[in-house]
């Protein structure tokens, strides 16, 4: 995103933008007072201007109103999609209290996917030297295993849970148990997707129970026991737009879980953990299935 | 409802088709835009309809053990909704009908006794 945008007021005229435009070498020009976006003049703005001979008049009259605007803490890859859906060169980018934070390209976007992606190689190349293995089990015993997950990377949540999800029927246990754990998993994933900083989901199978414990990083919830009401969310409405944050995370994994414990710190971050029993029914048919593996 | 009648039912393309498709039916239908709400549902063997076109419908569909996905309203399907639908075993259906027509036409399935 680029910041420290040239700007213009209502009370501008069409004439001064276009001094503006030809001095920056730009093609937009926000029209911001106070830090609040009241619309954006474009070259098709000042060339109309021009053709219909209404360059002195203000801005105020003839700016373009229906922005369509990015908030600032979109992942970059939501926001390359709206270029892909907008057929615009450039989107005014709103902070959290609404006012102007700058101004993102698609060449913005690009630059910096591919800096982030010399990172990733980078980090996979040295990762897969260093790696330790990522899970320890034995067939049929004890099992656990951390994934790691950050913050917007709704392309690849709920992979953590769906390989959860194969564990759990690898060892034949219950559809309604696997359910539930795949459940609380797979909620639990997705708000640290959405709502955290990054942090490691983490799985432990043990003879009588799963747990299924996230861990973040921040910023942590201010009160736990809003959080935990049905209908509350705090997520933002491209959020919402992915099918989540209807508030309904942290009430269903604790309806999938036997037993649930949450703590959060401001600033420290978010720790819950779901227990789901593995009912004496269900530890019979591991037994048998285990009793014939044998033979 | 096995799927080769939902198919017909919603003059619906297969995207993706699970190794199931042939033999398995869907006893239920789910029927939402919000995932934590298909999570909080509990039924066998669900058809989820949905127009949230994304990867999370998928998976969403692999948490609550679906037997397929219905993307109506003819929303266009991100590159790789249908390799995870394959991934995942998932039969994958697109229709031009709206969700509330998809319901209709379903509810008539299930009463004609096409549920399994």
């Amino acid at each position: 995103m680029t910041t420290g945008v040239v700007t213009a007021t209502r009370s501008d005229t069409l004439r001064h933008v276009q001094k503006l435009m030809q001095e920056h070498h730009i093609s937009g020009v926000p029209v911001v007072e106070d830090g609040r976006l009241f619309g954006l003049v474009s070259v098709d703005n000042i060339l109309r201007a021009l053709d219909f001979g209404y360059i002195e008049d203000t801005v105020e009259g003839r700016m373009t109103r229906n922005l369509v605007v990015l908030d600032a803490d979109m992942p970059l890859t939501f926001a390359l999609s709206w270029f892909e859906r907008y057929d615009f060169s450039r989107f005014p980018v709103l902070d959290k209290e609404e006012k102007m934070a700058g101004i993102v390209t698609a060449g913005d976007i690009v630059s910096k996917i591919l800096i982030e992606m010399n990172k990733e190689v980078n980090k996979m190349e040295s990762d897969s030297v260093l790696a330790p293995p990522a899970a320890s089990s034995v067939p049929g015993g004890r099992y656990y295993r951390e994934f790691p997950i950050k913050k917007f990377d709704f392309e690849r949540g709920g992979s953590a849970s769906n390989e959860i999800r194969r564990v759990l029927k690898e060892r034949n246990l219950s559809p309604k148990i696997i359910r539930r754990v795949a459940i609380a998993s797979y909620e639990l994933e997705i708000n640290l997707v959405a709502h955290s900083d990054g942090g490691k989901l983490s799985c432990y199978i043990g003879d009588d129970k799963i747990e299924i414990i996230a861990k973040d990083t921040g910023p942590g919830i201010p009160d736990v026991e809003l959080a935990m009401q049905a209908g509350f969310s705090t997520a933002t409405d491209w959020i919402r737009s992915l099918g989540f944050g209807a508030g309904l995370g942290l009430p269903n994994v604790k309806r999938a879980s036997d037993s649930f414990d949450i703590s959060s710190q401001m600033g420290l971050g978010t720790i819950v953990k779901s227990t789901v029993y593995i009912d004496e029914a269900t530890l019979k048919v591991c037994a048998g299935q285990n009793a014939m593996e044998r033979r | 409802m096995k799927f080769n009648d939902i198919v017909d039912a919603l003059d619906a393309r297969v995207v993706a088709r699970s190794a199931a498709f042939d033999d398995c039916s869907a006893d239920s239908v789910i029927v939402s835009d919000l995932m934590s709400d298909v999570l909080m549902m509990e039924k066998s063997a669900p058809l989820i309809v949905s127009s949230l076109s994304s990867d999370q419908t998928i998976r969403t569909a692999s948490m609550v053990d679906a037997v397929g996905v219905v993307i109506a309203q003819n929303k266009p399907l991100p590159d790789k909704m249908a390799g995870l639908a394959e991934e995942l075993d998932i039969t994958l259906l697109h229709t031009q009908l709206e969700k509330f027509e998809c319901c209709v036409r379903l509810g008539e399935l299930l009463n004609k006794g096409g549920a399994a």
